[in-house]
């Protein structure tokens, strides 16, 4: 996959490539996540309700959980629509290095959701 | 864990979490509105933490690319006269920190990935601030990065002065120096012309050694000496400096080690250690009425290796002027003597200024100031930070 991430094509390129997808609420709980990631990263339905900071490693957390807490008070983030490198954390304990897309998107209601698309750069499933 | 928590405590608990969530924002929106790059580097030497400046300068923008990459991955600490500075130099700021905190200028180059964009390797020059911090039994380096203020910048330029006046010095006091030689060679001159020769001749010796000084003192402040650094046992450096003095001066001199089986294993400069026993042994020989009696003492402790140099001659009499004698350009004024010019008053400075280009520190002390003493003489005591056996900063720390 040479195309690189661009906002408007997320959607587009998720479908087409199949790619693996998990959105969170405001908090950092996870509240949805597709098939491919299921399948890629192993974990189950057990994840929702959980922070998103699990599938990260732990020396990323503090960034992660400041990183959310400065977004509620300025609702501005560097980490949305730019495409970024990370160890992605599986459910037994393995890491698969990824490329995460996020995206911030704002509901009716005016709460703010954050949707990840992920591209895994390394092992069976790299694209 | 914030995140983690919030959904099994009460609501109290839930409340905590979600005020302390808050504060961590507002931490964040201030760390990251200043106008310094911060960086906390773990015992790896891996960036652990970032802020928006650092992120800016050195990760792409983005602080959590930051993490878990090399120090040395992201940006080349330089020397001030655009040298590199390797990790394991002592004046390499995350090896300063594993001695005490503090603060130096240096050049710094941003580490692109494709290593060819112009304006990320430009150098920067940045005042950085280091500090160790210990938390939940793990160590940390604040490492602060902030532009030179006016203040800076002029004393940068003072130091630039400095050296280049110290430069153009030497020439014409060499030229002097050997004039006079001459002139005093010839033998049809009088005695007291002799004589003022004579004068002339050590006064200019006395200036060009000032010279010296004052360019190697400069050569430090600005951080620009070429250090050699070695590994080895300290009675090794003390020998080869005693095999180059002359046989009356190495008479005065009695090492005397605490426990010959203890390690006495140092990183130092040779050339700079020399230097700094010159400099000691000047300043015995000066102040000593007869010929000095020196003892240098070996003694081990948990971090450092100490010498102690120790002189018979009249000492300082309070710990004000012990501290005062490492400033430049400051005499005692009882040590001050009708008979003999005075000395420069950058030895100690200089040693001082030498041991802590290398990591160590120099104090003096007299035993006749302690009120049951009845020792006499000055004790200078040089301290060198003991090398760990792994390296990069994991192995200090």
């Amino acid at each position: 996959m040479s195309n690189p991430w661009t906002p408007g094509a997320v959607d587009a390129l998720r479908q087409l490539h199949n790619l693996p997808f998990v959105r969170t609420d405001a908090q950092g709980q996870v509240v949805e996540f597709n098939e491919r990631f299921r399948l890629i990263y192993g974990w189950d339905d057990r994840l929702v309700g959980q922070t998103i900071g699990m599938i990260l490693p732990a020396s990323f957390r503090e960034l992660h959980h400041a990183g959310f807490s400065r977004f509620k008070l300025t609702e501005t983030s560097k980490l949305v629509n730019h495409p970024l490198e990370l160890a992605t954390i599986c459910s037994d304990g393995a890491e698969i290095r990824s490329e995460h897309f996020i995206v911030a998107e704002r509901s009716d209601a005016g709460g703010w959701s954050f949707a990840a698309t992920l591209r895994p750069l390394e092992g069976p499933h790299a694209c | 864990m914030l995140a983690e928590d919030s959904f099994s405590g009460s609501p109290e608990s839930m409340s905590l979490i979600q005020q302390m969530s808050q504060s961590l924002g507002l931490l964040r929106v201030a760390f990251d509105s200043t106008g310094e790059a911060m960086l906390i580097v773990d015992e790896s030497s891996a960036v652990r933490w970032a802020n928006q400046q650092a992120a800016d300068l050195w990760g792409g923008g983005i602080t959590l690319q930051m993490v878990g990459r090399p120090l040395s991955a992201l940006l080349q600490f330089h020397h001030l006269d655009r040298s590199p500075l390797g990790d394991e130099e002592p004046s390499h700021p995350l090896q300063k920190a594993l001695i005490a905190e503090g603060r130096h200028s240096y050049l710094i180059q941003a580490l692109s990935s494709s290593g060819k964009d112009s304006e990320t390797s430009r150098l920067i020059t940045r005042s950085v601030s280091w500090r160790l911090i210990i938390q939940m039994n793990q160590s940390f380096v604040l490492l602060i990065f902030r532009d030179l203020d006016p203040l800076e910048k002029a004393l940068a330029r003072q130091q630039r002065f400095i050296d280049s006046l110290a430069h153009e010095l030497r020439t014409p006091l060499a030229i002097i120096s050997g004039n006079l030689h001459r002139l005093k060679r010839k033998e049809e001159l009088s005695d007291n012309i002799h004589q003022s020769l004579s004068d002339a001749t050590s006064e200019t010796q006395r200036i060009a050694t000032l010279v010296d000084k004052l360019l190697l003192l400069s050569e430090l402040d600005t951080d620009c000496r070429r250090w050699k650094l070695q590994t080895d046992d300290l009675r090794t450096f003390i020998d080869q400096w005693t095999d180059n003095l002359d046989l009356d001066l190495r008479s005065c001199l009695k090492v005397e080690i605490v426990h010959e089986s203890d390690d006495y294993q140092v990183q130092i400069d040779q050339d700079a250690f020399c230097l700094i026993l010159d400099n000691l042994l000047d300043n015995s020989r000066r102040f000593c009425s007869s010929t000095p009696s020196i003892r240098i003492r070996l003694v081990q402790l948990k971090s450092y290796v100490e010498l102690q140099f120790v002189d018979d001659g009249p000492g300082i009499q309070n710990a004000e002027q012990c501290l005062a004698v490492f400033d430049r350009f400051t005499r005692i004024e009882e040590h001050r003597n009708a008979d003999m010019t005075d000395g420069g008053g950058l030895g100690l400075p200089l040693v001082k200024s030498l041991m802590e280009g290398m990591g160590g520190s120099a104090t003096c002390f007299s035993p006749q100031s302690s009120p049951n003493s009845s020792q006499q003489g000055l004790i200078v005591t040089l301290r060198f930070p003991r090398p760990s056996p792994s390296t990069g900063m994991k192995k200090s720390i």
